[in-house]
């Protein structure tokens, strides 16, 4: 099974749901899998901000971070560090 | 190896073994007895210099009828049942307390009816198959004097297992942390770790502003570079090192300015799934070592913090670990290797 790869998007404030993840849509590609808000139907702005998006196996990750990061309205993007139990 | 040279008839036949693991050596000695040429074999106890030197939990000095409560020498160590006597001692059996880790084996007789929210937060199933939340729970919770295995520090009854390690996954572990917060968590274990991440950070942070205390170990890689480990490092984060026997940092436990107290952290019985999974060589109860071991030793302290003063702030019950530190053998005040020191309950208590 094909691995798909995960990154984390955060816009600086919530503006709606479809048009940012339109955006993401359009920024990224092709490569796209799904675009969805991290906390659906969240109240807390800066929460209600962040976007999973699911990219397919052959994206570059790095260049898709490069593309986001450089947007104005995002203020971070990011792939989930690995969380091992210790 | 033999001993050789020897003219005593009774020990020249004696042969010493040496295994990778302590489980290899404990089923080499069950094979070797049942050779009728062989009289005995048996593992090596440890001997210790002087009988200080290594804790003793024995009838006289707890107050558990736990029949494996003679291992758990880090109850011991953290001045656990000299807490108990305290006046007006109370457990934290209302304090919510979140463990965000690899599920739990609820159906373990030490742990039954302490898991009052189990979710799942994993593309696996919500069964612990690691055994390692199962280990954490054991020594926040385990029942005390119901006649079974192990005593756990603070007898919380409100456990919520958080199943977000083991597969892995970025938003299903903040999602966790979304739901411990949202669900009326007073404590988050993390007995986790790795790289910096932005959006744990911003959720940590959310947690500690909504006065949630959030523990996290401090890592074992001390031997591979002693990196940063998050979330130990976030600030507000209650950042716990392991302590071994003799009061000493524990090989492998991180360090760094971001420690705020040690905890025990080697051999550390607790329970393990009824049920063979990853981690365990047994079932029911191992004794492990790790930071992530030490972690839920202060986590359920911060509980019982909380159970004796509910209006506790962060910084009052960071306040009361850190102050009611044991400082260690050649510590002076705070270090990047042991923090403030060693976690004592009882001084903890009395500090809130």
């Amino acid at each position: 099974m094909a691995k798909l790869k995960t990154v984390i998007v955060k816009f600086s404030a919530l503006v709606g749901t479809a048009s940012q993840s339109e955006k993401i849509r359009k920024l990224v590609g092709n490569n796209v899998i799904k675009v969805q808000q991290l906390f659906p139907g969240e109240k807390e702005e800066d929460l209600a901000s962040l976007f999973e998006v699911v990219l397919d196996e052959k994206s570059s990750v790095e260049s898709v971070l490069s593309t986001l990061c450089n947007d104005e309205s995002i203020e971070y993007a990011h792939t989930p560090e690995e969380r091992q139990p210790i | 190896m033999s001993v050789e040279g020897e003219e005593d008839k009774d020990l020249t036949g004696m042969n010493v073994m040496k295994l990778e693991t302590y489980r290899d050596a404990q089923r080499a000695c069950e094979m070797l007895v049942s050779d009728p040429k062989v009289e005995y074999a048996h593992l090596i106890q440890e001997r210790f210099l002087s009988p200080s030197a290594k804790r003793k939990v024995t009838r006289g000095n707890n107050q558990t009828l736990d029949p494996l409560i003679s291992r758990q020498w880090g109850l011991v160590a953290v001045n656990l049942f000299q807490a108990l006597k305290m006046p007006g001692f109370n457990t934290a059996k209302d304090i919510v307390v979140a463990i965000i880790d690899t599920g739990v084996d609820a159906n373990h007789p030490d742990l039954d009816g302490i898991v009052t929210d189990e979710q799942n937060f994993t593309s696996g199933p919500l069964q612990d198959t690691k055994g390692h939340g199962t280990h954490v729970i054991g020594i926040i919770a385990a029942m005390r004097n119901n006649k079974i295995g192990i005593s756990g520090v603070c007898q919380s009854q409100k456990i919520m297992s958080l199943k977000a390690l083991g597969p892995y996954n970025g938003p299903g572990y903040y999602r966790a942390i979304r739901y411990a917060i949202n669900n009326g968590a007073q404590v988050i274990n993390l007995s986790l770790g790795g790289g910096h991440d932005q959006t744990e950070e911003l959720l940590i942070r959310k947690a500690i502003k909504q006065g949630v205390i959030v523990v996290a170990a401090m890592g074992n890689e001390f031997k591979e570079g002693n990196p940063t480990s998050y979330p130990a490092a976030i600030d507000g984060v209650i950042s716990v090192g392991a302590s071994t026997e003799v009061d000493e940092r524990a090989s492998f436990s991180n360090t760094g300015p971001h420690i705020n107290l040690m905890a025990p952290g080697t051999s550390i019985l607790s329970t393990v799934p009824t049920y063979p999974v990853e981690l365990a060589d047994v079932l029911n109860y191992e004794a492990w070592p790790g930071t992530s071991m030490a972690t839920p030793f202060v986590a359920a302290t911060a509980a019982l913090l909380l159970a004796k003063k509910p209006t506790a702030t962060l910084k009052q019950v960071t306040q009361a670990l850190v102050k009611g530190s044991d400082k260690v053998p050649g510590q002076t005040g705070f270090s990047k290797e042991f923090g403030h020191g060693r976690l004592n309950v009882k001084r903890a208590l009395a500090g809130i």
